[in-house]
């Protein structure tokens, strides 16, 4: 009934973004850019797309942001609990398995599109995730409204058994190229290498849109209330706590 | 004086008009001068034109002609079959055989342009022999996405700008900065008639050794840049041209770097073709290449075996 009067449901917050991830010659490296929108305002500029599974396996979200967390948080819960039953380090498969039945089952409801890397003890994977629970397997893969950017530098520099610095160099190369020729994407690039037994998460590992100007001088704002006397009292004990008290009744 | 003017409907666009000039003096006595004269009207600009013996017309004088003007007018506008605001629309609106993405950039000696050579009928790859790029004049190179028919309907228009050109003889030819300007109004006046020509249109060219690229689309954004690109290609060709774009870019760097652009475009949009032509433009001329196939690699070991270590996924 509103709408018609002009005013509108304040649009989702999405991240409109650009995610990427790649396989190198030691295993899986993640991107990701840091810009979160509301319609077409920034709502935060630095916020964290690469979400923690397991600690050798990560995941990059890119959609509706409440979904992305929450969808990652529940399985990285179920992960640990898997974890604690099976007394052994998580597959990325079990994440694989575990994000797509949940999606499936909401039929696409779930605005949740992932990039889940990880490595484990058979070896480095990255797969692709879409909302309506489809999954890929590839060597790099990219996701998000930046994606073709991203996709675009890929096609041209990938190739296999890239080094680490390599592959980070790529890594960030794609996601600036989201983030200056998409307008979905921007501010910083964060990094996640993966490897086996170890992993780096590099969080702002590129800013490449530093404030330019800021006043040399600094800013003095003029004095407002004076501060005529400054007397502390601290807090004096009213009433004595016994320790070791009644045990609460069941 | 008096000023009779009558219109008639002589075809698309035309009418045969007749003038009687009588002056008001003795009627009766002077013989009646009727003069005869084509109007047609230019279909993209909306322009009049007046086709007779300049003289005729010429013996009116200052103030009589404005008055004919005015009655000419009137008199076709009650003739016009003029189409009201809530006429449905008379023309077709959607695309039907379609070019993907022209690719163009601008490199030490003049301008590269490279396009597939792919027809796509909706969803189907109906013809792989379109010639997207065409040379105009002396000077330009044109290169169209979207609808090919109206691309090959500009085509036409410019020959006959380009006839008229030579026509006058005056050693001047039109350059690619005239073309683009020619190009932009065409396209602007056709959206505003909501009776676009689907098309998204590179013009490149060197005149006087100054290069010159620009881009118009279907509803007249028009602009000039050291590169451009059309269709997918503004999503994937445009990163790596940011990229690596810079200024006197020798022949082959700027063939690489098209190419590149191009194999991206090859994997990437569904209705690329594996088929293409590089044309070159400089102060000497033109060449278009014989079509060519790029080298694709699909060789990755995940692709041989996607699912090693993770049976039962895909």
């Amino acid at each position: 009934m509103l709408a018609k009067k002009g005013v509108n449901l304040p649009s989702f917050r999405k991240t409109g973004t650009t995610i990427v991830g790649l396989i190198f010659q030691d295993g899986v490296i993640l991107g990701a850019d840091t810009r979160a929108t509301e319609g077409p305002i920034v709502c935060d500029k630095n916020c964290e797309k690469i979400h923690y599974m397991a600690p050798n396996i990560y995941c990059c979200g890119a959609g509706t942001a409440a979904d992305t967390e929450a969808v990652t948080d529940m399985v990285s819960s179920q992960l640990q609990l898997h974890r604690y039953h099976t007394g052994r380090e998580s597959r990325v498969v079990t994440a694989l398995t575990l994000l797509k039945k949940h999606l499936f089952n909401y039929q696409g409801y779930v605005q949740a599109a992932l990039v889940l890397g990880g490595v484990d003890c058979t070896g480095p994977h990255l797969h692709t995730i879409y909302p309506h629970g489809s999954t890929d397997t590839l060597p790099f893969a990219t996701m998000g409204s930046g994606s073709l950017a991203a996709m675009a530098m890929f096609e041209s520099k990938y190739k296999e058994g890239l080094t680490k610095d390599e592959g980070i160099q790529l890594v960030v190369d794609a996601i600036c190229s989201g983030i200056f020729n998409d307008l979905g994407s921007g501010s910083n690039v964060d990094v996640c290498v993966i490897t086996k037994g170890h992993k780096e998460y590099l969080r702002n590992h590129l800013l490449p849109n530093p404030r330019t100007f800021v006043n040399a001088k600094g800013y003095s704002f003029p004095k407002k209330t004076e501060v005529l006397l400054t007397k502390i009292t601290p807090l004096r004990e009213r009433v004595e706590v016994v320790e070791g008290g009644d045990a609460m009744e069941e | 004086m008096t000023r009779d003017i009558d219109c008639a409907w002589a075809g698309p666009w035309t009418w045969v008009g007749c003038l009687n000039k009588s002056s008001g003096k003795s009627r009766q006595a002077q013989a009646p001068t009727i003069v005869m004269f084509l109007v047609q009207q230019d279909t993209d600009t909306g322009l009049l034109f007046l086709f007779r013996n300049l003289t005729e017309f010429l013996s009116l004088g200052e103030h009589s002609s404005l008055n004919f003007i005015t009655q000419l007018m009137e008199s076709i506008q009650a003739k016009q079959g003029l189409v009201g605001p809530n006429d449905p629309i008379q023309r077709t609106q959607l695309p039907y055989v379609t070019g993907t993405s022209v690719v163009a950039l601008k490199y030490k000696d003049g301008i590269l342009m490279a396009a597939d050579m792919g027809g796509s009928y909706g969803s189907t790859i109906r013809y792989k022999s379109v010639e997207r790029i065409k040379p105009i004049g002396k000077h330009s190179l044109l290169g169209a996405s979207g609808e090919i028919s109206d691309f090959q309907e500009l085509l036409r228009n410019l020959d006959e700008l380009i006839l008229y050109d030579n026509m006058w003889d005056d050693g001047n030819s039109l350059g690619p900065k005239e073309l683009h300007s020619y190009l932009t109004r065409v396209m602007y006046n056709r959206r505003n008639k909501f009776d676009p020509l689907w098309n998204s249109l590179v013009l490149g060219g060197v005149k006087n050794g100054q290069k010159y690229l620009g881009m118009v689309s279907m509803i007249g954004v028009n602009f000039e840049d050291s590169h451009v690109a059309t269709g997918f290609g503004n999503h994937l060709a445009r990163p790596i041209l940011r990229d690596e774009w810079h200024e006197n870019l020798s022949y082959e760097d700027g063939v690489k770097l098209l190419e590149k652009c191009m194999r991206v475009l090859l994997y990437r949009d569904r209705s690329a073709v594996n088929k293409l032509q590089i044309a070159k433009i400089t102060e000497e001329g033109t060449t278009i290449s014989q079509p060519y196939a790029l080298k694709t690699f699909w060789g990755f070991t995940a692709f041989q075996n996607p699912t090693a270590g993770a049976e039962g996924s895909w």
